[in-house]
């Protein structure tokens, strides 16, 4: 197989691959609306299922979470149709464009920002945990996505100065 | 203050159109092209010795700056 022709297969694949995680992304999101509107109206037996406990403290803070939850997949989605738009760029053979680098900088800050609410989420979990420790709830902090960020930046300011380049290129024979 | 290219008045003095020389001096049609409209914003040293290789011409005799 020639390098265009699987280069091509590739980006296929990871078309599929990105639209298939943002539908269950949007399928998770649906679960979590769902169950942020059914908690305030759930009787005892409901909460009870949670380990939730009696404090309602605790209720509230799931569904504060349930929300955040929400916010952090709507993040994931913009991330994902951005970097939609950058293999799009590839498969056209030309990547080099400052749109790309403006894209990537703006999937460094949509991570900066999907970070940060996770880390409140975290700081509910924790405060759900102190009232009802049987409840299941688990926020974990991967730190490798302050690497994925700093990577993100990184390969903005690549692809703005290989669209300068590019531009200085036009034009030339 | 432009770069004047002169490629038309050499092509038709050595009886040559645009298509051979591009064959030639093995570029694109279309990139010669950019050259003969003027639109051209870099010319490469490999380019410009090609084509004067293939129009017994000097560089002076291709290009000249106006003011």
């Amino acid at each position: 197989m020639s390098s265009s022709a699987a280069d091509d297969r590739l980006l296929a694949i990871l078309r599929v691959v990105i639209w298939t995680v943002m539908v269950l992304l949007m399928i998770a999101g649906a679960i979590f609306a769902g169950l942020a509107i059914a908690l305030p109206f759930m009787g005892p037996g409901g909460v009870e299922d949670l380990n939730l406990g009696t404090d309602p403290a605790a209720r509230w803070a799931l569904i504060a979470m349930l929300g955040l939850g929400i916010a952090v997949l709507v993040l994931a989605l913009r991330f994902l149709w951005t970097l939609l738009a950058i293999i799009d760029t590839v498969g056209e053979g030309d990547p080099f464009v400052p749109a790309n680098a403006d894209r990537l900088e703006r999937m460094g800050w949509l991570a900066v920002a999907g970070f940060g609410i996770a880390f409140v989420m975290g700081l509910l979990a924790f405060f759900i945990k102190a009232r009802a420790p049987e409840a299941q709830v688990n926020v974990e902090l991967d730190p490798g996505i302050l690497f994925l960020i700093l990577v993100l930046f990184v390969l903005a300011r690549v692809f703005r100065h290989g669209a300068a380049m590019r531009e200085d290129l036009e034009g030339t024979v | 203050m432009e770069i004047e290219v002169h490629l038309d008045a050499l092509l038709a003095s050595r009886r040559m159109t645009l298509t051979e020389l591009a064959e030639r001096v093995g570029m694109t049609l279309a990139n010669l092209s950019i050259l003969k409209t003027g639109k051209a914003r870099a010319i490469r040293f490999s380019t410009l010795a090609a084509i004067c290789r293939e129009l017994d011409c000097q560089p002076g005799d291709l290009l000249a700056y106006r003011d």
